[in-house]
């Protein structure tokens, strides 16, 4: 295990939608396009629901 | 058990089917209470066990519709449920390890979507629920695969030829939606996505008297007038029925009576009360029953019966006040 | 936030038991009995059949609070009888009421398959000549 956060997360880039893989302490931008938001994607848990 | 002198107090009720279609029955029911009328009318919707989808485990998800939404969507979908009554309860099953979901109480269904080329927004319905048990599966692919083979189609010439199915979600270009979802058997009382009846309603039968005395000494327009007072139809002029050249009226069709008492309270305006006399009969009852297609009319009614006596037996007093109270207690529900 | 959870209304929970019964302890031949997790598709069917014995003198079902799920069924009888004599009765009643009725519609639905024409065939009265016919 990685003692600073195990695994480089990879976020979405907000407007060309592109993954970029980040690590602590980059630089919150999108290497294709530049845009500064980026969204976390999904988790790869199954969530269970009650279908009610 | 029964007492020494056996007398038995118990009604002896009379059926006529008067229609009976796949979804649809219309029965009577006489000689007998209310009570038992409403009780079959309050099992039938509440505590026939049907199969519905219980839990869902979403793995991917980008549809515009979050996780819950869809859930419980995929929830009201009616299965064909014949084999339900046969099924147990989750909860009392004792061959799955604890999670509810061994083959005895549930079938499981898979949904993997994927909007990959087209331009067209692509519809997801239940006919991409696949099912592990071919008896068990959403009730327009039955009804589907029915017509298929060359059956009667139940709804007649209904435009498109293909069965779209019913509609869960819609996915763009890029989205995707993958599931798993667990059916089991339930009863209305839990949710309503477990209710096998559409409607089912019961009517008092009407006894309507027409004073025919009284009836002579209407004009044409008065009585052409009565018979226009009430919103449903349920009397007409029968011209084949002629008393002093004035055609009579008479009742044409008892049961769409809806008891408004419009005619009796035009007889009175018009000055001639007692014209017309209109009583329920205590004991006569009309019901129709439609069912969502997950069973049959009839294995609807045939179910509440004997759910019904399930019940009446699981309120039975025990022997012994004591040990086997236990056991009923366990048992529970239906 | 408070509701109790919907399996409440018809799962009795361990240690309880479905039926249960008190006497009166000032009226004779009175009793009342708590049947748990039961609603007015019982108790009204129940108390009617009950109304129909000469021998029960009261007759009644009440639930005690829509958020509880359970019925109280009171029933005085004359000493020809006793209460849960006359539960019992009742039941087995209605019992071979249902199975009659069963029984009438499964005779209606061979004879005639799907679609009836409005043929004026009592089912019950036939029935009953069936099962004559089949005991002598």
């Amino acid at each position: 295990m990685d003692p600073q956060q195990p695994e480089p997360v990879s976020y979405l880039c907000g407007d060309c939608g592109a993954e970029n893989t980040l690590k602590p302490g980059d630089v919150i931008q999108c290497r294709e396009c530049g845009y500064r938001i980026l969204y976390k994607k999904r988790t790869r848990r199954i969530v269970q629901y009650e279908a009610r | 058990m029964d007492r020494p002198s056996g007398t038995s107090y118990q009604r002896f009720p009379r059926v006529r089917i008067r229609e009976l279609k796949d979804d649809y029955a219309k029965f009577e029911l006489r000689d007998t209470d209310a009570s038992m009328a409403n009780a079959l009318r309050r099992v039938m919707i509440a505590e026939v066990p049907t199969v519905a989808i219980d839990l869902v485990e979403i793995e991917v998800n980008s549809s515009v519709l979050n996780d819950e939404f869809i859930a419980h969507r995929l929830g009201l979908i009616p299965l064909t449920s014949a084999a339900a009554m046969q099924m147990r309860f989750s909860r009392d099953c004792d061959a799955c390890d604890g999670d509810g979901s061994c083959e005895y109480c549930s079938v499981e269904f898979h949904l993997s979507v994927h909007a990959t080329d087209s331009d067209q927004t692509l519809e997801v319905t239940s006919n991409d629920l696949r099912s592990m048990d071919p008896k068990v599966c959403p009730v327009d692919q039955a009804r589907a695969y029915q017509h298929a083979l060359g059956g009667t189609d139940p709804f007649g010439a209904n435009a498109s030829n293909e069965n779209r199915g019913i509609l869960i979600v819609k996915l763009r270009r890029g989205q995707e939606l993958r599931l798993r979802a667990i059916a089991r058997k339930g009863i209305g009382k839990d949710h309503a996505k477990w209710s096998p009846a559409a409607t089912v309603t019961f009517m008092y039968e009407p006894d309507i008297r027409i004073n025919e005395e009284l009836m002579e000494t209407l004009t044409v327009e008065e009585r052409i007038s009565l018979i226009e007072s009430s919103p449903t139809k349920v009397f007409e002029l029968d011209s084949a029925n002629q008393v002093n050249l004035f055609s009579l009226v008479v009742v044409k069709n008892a049961e769409a009576y809806t008891y408004d008492d419009e005619v009796i309270k035009h007889a009175e305006a018009i000055g001639k009360p007692g014209l017309v006399e209109i009583t329920a009969k205590e004991d006569s009852f009309v019901f129709t029953v439609e069912t969502t297609g997950a069973i049959t009319a009839y294995e609807l009614i045939m179910n509440a019966i004997t759910v019904l006596r399930q019940k009446l037996d699981a309120v039975r007093l025990q022997d012994d006040d004591g040990d086997l109270g236990e056991l009923g207690a366990h048992l529970g529900g239906p | 936030m408070n509701a109790p959870d919907r399996y409440e209304r018809f799962v009795v929970p361990e240690g309880t038991k479905k039926v249960s019964y008190e006497r009166d302890t000032k009226i004779v031949n009175a009793a009342s009995f708590t049947v748990e997790r039961e609603d007015h598709t019982v108790g009204n069917i129940l108390r009617m059949q009950l109304h129909r014995d000469p021998n029960v003198l009261f007759a009644g079902y009440k639930l005690p609070h829509p958020l509880q799920y359970k019925i109280i069924v009171r029933i005085h009888t004359t000493s020809q009888s006793s209460p849960t004599q006359a539960y019992t009765q009742a039941i087995n009643d209605l019992d071979k009421e249902l199975e009659y009725l069963k029984q009438a519609f499964e005779w209606f639905s061979m004879q005639e398959g799907c679609a009836v024409q409005g043929k004026e065939m009592i089912s019950g009265v036939k029935l009953i000549f069936c099962i004559v016919a089949s005991c002598r």
